[in-house]
């Protein structure tokens, strides 16, 4: 449903991402794992059309959307949501939502969306006309949940989710995940926490300096003794000199 | 001071401060969406003034056909100017200082304009309320400048209303705080740009036929009256919504007592005063307002 050919993009002089090759069918969940820098959020930012690809193609659903602005892109039901959060900070959640909905083709659902992202988030209905800027990070990330799901998503695109937050915070993010799955959303994620994005997805890319180096299957890339180095290594030393697959199965 | 002069200068200060609200409000609005300090702000003002004016002598119009002619009129101006001057400029990445100064050059090409057009004597406006006094909690008191404050807040309110209840209005306050996730809702930004103007021209053009109708028009009257506006804005805190009505009206205040106790030949240098006097004491105004937001 969404297929990336060739694509390279950047900022400027600055080339961050090289003939990119990705493709998701419908209904899949996949990781986009990588280093810090590794161009992960460019290519969710070239995808949504915040930036423009300098080469390649990008179809969904049989439509070339290259170079289409964001508006139309998110008419099309690629729902972006960004790294950090960027909740509207001086809106309240309710208002948030509201912003979810704008696109035309969210406006006919949107009460009855809002009242199933506070079903699944009754935090944010107990805060609905508090500024976003005062929740804390992991309501937040609730919020930009339930903001992408008021814009109806076909496709929705998560950029580290997880960044900076508690671990139990992290299992609510994985239900609401599976919350998308099973409503039929296809989705992309982007994580540098390799072992959270696999435990998800059932395929992953493996990105490197602006170049997809890997494409498998989760359980696959979880055992691959490259991933292992690079990406969930950065974790051994918690696990003091343990042997990496013990410490994938804690 | 008696009594009744008290009340007569905090009437006329607070009908004078409505106006710069109503402009520092434009003011406030288009540096949080845009960053930038428009400093043609003012001449929405006498184009309102001029069009509700120009609306008058074709048809006689009554009072609230001039105010929308007015309002049209700066709103159009402004949202012509943004169109094809400021979005052009940044479409070509100019910096934000240098599209100030070319705000500045809108304001001298439009004073230009509107002296061929209208001519460079002061014109007188009609009478456009009740001229006699009305009883007012044992005080007379000029309808006019009754008119002039309930006619703001109105205008105001409506505003309020506009940015907290509608879908445009949530909109347009996202894109202000966070431009690139705005779109990624599918908000286009250049569009809540244009509007940001449109509504600010709207508000400083009522403006103009409130104050043309207090004093007379002329096509600079724009110029010192969008300064003291800017005072107002700073006042309040740049950028608030909330202060820049606040600004105006304590700004008008102490204009007219000034004008009143000192007199009305220094009133001008009080502005210019207190505007350095907050720069100092006060930097961020009295309400302020974190980066790009509300
Ligand atoms: N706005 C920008 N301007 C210039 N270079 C940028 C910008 N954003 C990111 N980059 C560069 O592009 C590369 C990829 O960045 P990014 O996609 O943010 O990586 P990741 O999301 O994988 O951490 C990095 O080298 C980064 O320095
Ligand atoms: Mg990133």
């Amino acid at each position: 449903m969404l297929r990336l050919s060739n694509v390279s993009a950047g900022y400027g002089a600055v080339t961050a991402l090289r003939k990119v090759d990705i493709s998701l069918e419908a209904g899949e969940v996949v990781a986009l794992i990588g280093s810090n820098g590794a161009g992960k959020s460019t290519a969710l930012r070239t995808i949504s059309g915040l930036i423009r690809p300098t080469a390649g193609t990008i179809e969904f659903q049989g439509e070339v959307i290259t170079n289409l602005s964001p508006e139309q892109i998110v008419a099309r039901g690629i729902v972006h949501v960004p790294e950090g959060r960027r909740v509207f900070p001086r809106l309240s959640v309710q208002q948030n939502l509201t912003v979810g909905a704008f696109s035309p083709r969210a406006h006919g659902k949107e009460k009855a969306t809002r009242e199933r992202v506070f079903e699944l988030f009754p935090r944010l209905y107990e805060r609905r006309r508090q500024l976003a800027g005062s929740l804390s990070g992991g309501e937040q990330q609730m919020l930009a949940f339930g903001r992408a799901m008021m814009a109806q998503p076909v496709l929705l695109m998560l950029d580290e989710p997880s960044l900076g937050l508690a671990p139990i915070v992290v299992e609510e993010i994985a239900n609401a995940i599976d919350y998308f799955r099973e409503s039929g959303v296809t989705i992309l994620l982007v994580e540098q926490n390799a072992e959270l994005a696999l435990s998800l997805a059932t395929r992953g890319y493996v990105i490197e300096t602006g170049s997809i180096v890997l494409s498998d299957s989760s359980d696959r890339l979880l055992e691959n003794p490259k991933v292992w180095a690079s990406y969930l290594g950065e974790q051994e030393w918690e696990f003091a000199d343990g042997d990496p697959a013990q410490a994938a199965n804690t | 001071m008696t009594i009744d002069q008290l009340v007569q200068t905090t009437l006329g200060g607070l009908a004078i401060g409505c106006i710069y609200s109503l402009i520092a409000l434009g003011i406030s609005m288009i540096i949080r969406a845009t960053d930038i300090l428009h400093f043609a702000q003012g001449e929405m003002l006498m184009i309102g003034s001029m069009a509700g004016l120009s609306s008058f002598w074709l048809q006689g119009m009554p009072f609230w056909l001039v105010l929308l002619a007015g309002v049209l009129g700066g709103g159009l101006v402004s949202m012509l100017v943004e169109v094809v001057v400021y979005r052009t400029l940044r479409l070509r990445r100019v910096s934000a200082i240098n599209i100030m100064i070319a705000t500045l050059g809108v304001s001298i090409v439009l004073q230009n304009v509107a002296r061929l057009v209208w001519g460079s004597e002061p014109l007188r406006y009609p009478t456009l309320f009740a001229s006699g006094g009305v009883k007012f909690a044992g005080f007379t008191v000029s309808p006019q400048l009754i008119w002039i404050v309930l006619l703001s807040g109105l205008i105001m309110g409506v505003l309020i209303l506009f940015f907290r209840f509608t879908r445009l209005g949530i909109a347009m306050q996202a894109a202000a705080q966070d431009p690139d996730v705005a779109q990624l809702m599918g908000i286009s930004v250049d569009r809540t740009t244009t509007y940001t103007f449109a509504i600010s021209g709207m508000m400083a053009g009522a403006a103009g036929v409130l104050l043309g109708s207090l004093f007379f028009a002329s096509f600079n009257m724009g110029f010192l009256t969008g300064i003291k506006a800017f005072v107002a804005a700073t006042l309040g805190g740049l950028g608030s919504i909330a202060g820049a009505m606040i600004g105006g009206l304590i700004f008008g205040l102490i204009e007219t007592f000034s004008g009143t106790l000192i007199s009305t030949a220094y009133k001008d240098a009080v502005g210019m005063v207190v505007l350095i006097a907050i720069l100092l004491f006060m930097p961020t105004g009295l309400l302020t307002r974190g980066g790009r937001e509300v």
